[in-house]
């Protein structure tokens, strides 16, 4: 069945060639066949153009799940019974992944499975593709029924791509370990090698259990009995097997990651015996912490994140320091939590802080992830929180934005890797924290930039254009300058924050800008400030002309002219502006708004005018309290005409007088 | 009016009985007038006193010419056109002084008026030009 919905050969030569998509000059992509999601990721119809045998698909992440940030270096792992990723590919404005068809039916679709064969077709060829990542540095974290596929008869299964969505998104918790199931399934990040061979281990336990169908299992429904009675004997602990297999899947089931054999370990399963799984440590008198009495570390972690009012009682009066010392003789763990109360009683708080209670929960588990206000996480699943709480895809316990924010702030992210055991978190933490200071996160709306920031393959998670899945700068321009679909109720300007962010973090990540306030600003309205950013990308991104923006934008920039207090400069700023949005030279337009030598010079005029004005005004005034009357000089002045007059006819008088 | 005005008066009128006589008779406005100008600066009778000059210098010579008697000058006086244009003379220098004011003061009022148009108009430009605009926004310029 599967091998008919996958089947590559179909030809459709009556198709336009804009439904079609060629990834690296050699697969194309048929936009417009949709094939049943691989590994819960869409897939469609594509065919290799240099071999018409070899059977693939295209995988489209969509943008709420977008392909993993390092899946470029993944998609290079190759291993026998892993399906190949032979491209990952932007050159559309978004990504797709080409890798290998399934072999055959998933796990899913049920059979029977014998011991021998689950050892042989199963654990030893994941095992395998398990050690070729952990020796590239990568987890796979998608190791589930839905996406290992069993080619049948004697053949090994092939594993599905762990890339193509966030790390354990999709798992069920069933195939989680309990370091990540306690996690909601964005927060449960890139994980450990150890994740994996737990997840195989649970697998394995399933398919050994007849394959029974999982999907109406409620999320956490069996975390507190795993954490009562273990993850193996929750899993596998009602199975009829051998005791060999039964010490394997013991093992590999084990809620202790470092008791976990190591893939190597299992590559030849079927004929090793002699797996052991260590037990954790279990005091025989428990501490009842609210309801529940508590024999591990692990679980008064886990309780105490639930009940925090009934921890901190038993904290303050030193319970837990002398359970944990006289109990399981963890004296290194009770000094340091001697350490942190003694802090917290000079501190004089009557409830713990939510960084006290990370600190103590990552003292009495120090394999568990992140505990903040709340809220299970680890650090590398930031970027994968923050998406999904923007998007809101998920719900949270907390407000996701300022939790994130006040786990950036103050080196708690540094304070929780120094005390994990976890593998990779120092360098987890490190990146993270890169990524918020890089970012400029400084409020929970903020927060939106990690996923950008910490993931290149996530595309634009804006409503209006999160169907797209455009995950490059160009794609996203592109689309804006075509001018479909721009409009949204509610959005004032052109942009939204997803989509600054998203533009942000391309350019930040192309060496173009360096901090968020390179391409943003304060402008008077959305538009302009859409202005700002849009002119700036057309600038680094040598984008030609955008015609279609500038349109969409000009009409609500005018009111941008009016800092201009002459009307002549504003008429003339107008005209030079419609010219310019004409053009498409977004460039220009952000001049021709934002010319603060222009603006200064017009104020000046402005004052020079209002001075005027005033001056016009007093002798206007005086004009008309002005009397109409003659002033004295001037009355003495037309005296004098009237003498002048006067002599002058006197003498013309005298002169008539002599010569007549 | 000193005492020595008096005196040459009193001179004149005993040696140039006909000259003093025919200059009293015409110069009498400006003997009115010098005696009711209440301002005391005496400009009105130097305003006067050229035209009076213009209106005397014929019958003057009239009289000179019959060797200043006093029955030439009576004669003289009694045509009414000698004593009219001597006295219209005062008026005319009256007149000519009124009229220059009136003048003065058309002008004054046309400049004013024609300036406060230029005002309106520099004003009115102004305003089109610089017209405050509520919805202005702020600038850091």
């Amino acid at each position: 069945m599967a091998d008919a919905d996958f089947a590559a050969d179909v030809e459709h030569p009556e198709e336009e060639s804009s439904t079609r998509i060629t990834i690296e000059g050699r697969y194309v992509v048929e936009t417009t066949h949709t094939l049943p999601e691989l590994a819960r990721c869409p897939a469609y119809v594509a065919h290799d153009t240099l071999s018409a045998h070899s059977g693939v698909v295209a995988l489209a992440p969509p943008a709420l799940y977008p392909a993993r940030a390092n899946a470029q270096k993944m998609a290079r792992v190759r291993s026998p019974h892993l399906l190949t990723v032979h491209a990952l590919d932007e050159a559309s404005g978004s990504v797709w992944l080409v890798c290998d068809a399934p072999p055959g039916p998933a796990l899913t679709e049920g059979s029977t499975w014998s011991e021998i064969s689950v050892l042989e077709r199963v654990i030893e060829p994941i095992a395998a593709v398990l050690h070729t990542y952990k020796e590239a540095g990568f987890t796979h974290r998608a190791i589930r029924p839905d996406n290992v596929f069993d080619p049948g008869g004697r053949f090994s299964v092939r594993l599905g791509p762990g890339l193509a969505s966030p790390p354990a998104i999709f798992q069920p918790d069933r195939f989680e370990s309990l370091s990540s199931v306690i996690c909601v399934p964005a927060a449960r990040g890139n994980g450990t090698t150890a994740d994996d061979v737990f997840s195989l281990g649970a697998l394995a336990a399933w398919l050994l259990g007849g394959c029974r169908p999982y999907g109406d299992e409620q999320p956490g429904a069996f975390t507190e009995e795993r954490m009562a009675r273990s993850s193996f004997a929750v899993l596998a602990g009602q199975l009829t097997l051998s005791p060999d297999i039964m010490s394997l899947l013991a093992a590999m089931l084990s809620d202790d990651p470092s008791a976990r054999p190591a893939p190597r370990d299992l590559l030849n399963a079927a004929d090793r015996k002699g797996f052991v799984a260590r037990r954790q440590a279990a005091a025989a008198i428990p501490v009842q912490i609210g309801p529940v009495n508590v024999h591990t570390t692990r679980e008064l972690a886990w309780y105490a994140a639930r009940y925090q009012t009934e921890f901190t009682g038993l904290f303050r009066r030193g319970v837990v320091e002398r359970w944990l010392s006289h109990e399981l003789g963890l004296t290194q763990a009770a000094s340091r939590l001697g350490v942190i109360a003694k802090d917290g009683a000079v501190s004089g708080d009557s409830s713990l802080s939510p960084l006290t209670l990370m600190e103590i929960i990552a003292v009495l588990d120090p394999s568990l992830p992140m505990f903040w206000d709340g809220l299970w996480f680890w650090p590398d699943a930031i970027g994968h929180l923050s998406a999904a709480a923007a998007s809101g895809a998920s719900t949270f316990p907390v407000d996701l934005g300022s939790a994130l924010v006040a786990v950036g702030q103050g080196g708690k992210l540094a304070r929780f890797a120094q005390l994990s055991v976890v593998e990779g978190q120092a360098m987890a933490c490190q990146q993270v924290q890169m990524a918020i200071r890089q970012a400029d996160v400084g409020k929970p709306a903020d927060v939106i930039r990690l996923a950008y920031f910490l993931n290149p393959f996530q595309a634009c998670l804006s409503s209006r254009c999160a169907d797209k899945r455009f995950s490059v700068a160009w794609a996203l321009l592109q689309w804006l300058n075509a001018g479909q679909n721009v409009d949204q109720p509610g959005v004032p300007g052109l942009l939204d924050p997803y989509m600054t962010a998203f533009l942000f973090a391309c350019s930040h990540r192309n060496g173009l800008v360096d901090y968020f306030d390179d391409i943003a600003g304060k402008d008077a309205s959305a538009w302009a400030s859409d202005l700002r950013v849009l002119a700036k990308l057309q600038h680094l991104y040598v984008t030609g002309p955008l015609p279609g923006i500038a349109r969409k934008l000009l009409p609500h920039l005018t009111s941008s002219l009016k800092q201009w207090r002459s009307r002549t400069t504003r008429t003339r700023r107008g005209e030079d502006l419609a010219g310019a949005a004409e053009a498409g030279d977004l460039v220009r337009m952000f001049e021709l708004l934002n010319d603060a030598a222009a603006v200064a010079k017009d104020r000046e005029a402005w004052l020079v005018a209002r001075r005027e004005a005033r001056t016009l005004e007093i002798a206007q005034a005086n004009l008309t309290q002005q009397s109409a009357d003659v002033p004295p000089g001037m009355r003495a002045e037309m005296f004098r005409v009237a003498i002048a007059v006067g002599a002058v006819s006197a003498i013309a008088s005298l002169c008539l007088e002599i010569a007549l | 009016m000193k005492w020595s005005h008096g005196l040459v008066c009193g001179a004149a009128l005993a040696w140039l009985p006909g000259y003093s006589l025919l200059t009293g008779v015409l110069l009498l406005p400006l003997i009115m007038v010098y005696m009711t100008d209440a301002s005391r600066s005496q400009a009105m009778v130097q305003m006067m006193l050229p035209y009076e000059f213009a209106a005397l210098v014929h019958p003057l010579h009239l009289l000179w010419n019959e060797d200043g008697s006093l029955d030439t000058a009576v004669s003289l006086l009694l045509n009414p056109m000698t004593s009219i244009a001597g006295w219209l003379a005062a008026g005319a220098g009256w007149f000519v002084l009124e009229m220059a004011l009136l003048s003065a003061k058309f002008i004054r009022q046309y400049q004013a008026r024609a300036r406060k148009a230029e005002i309106a108009a520099r004003l009115k430009e102004l305003q089109d030009e610089w017209a405050e605009d509520s919805s202005v926004p702020e600038t850091s310029a």
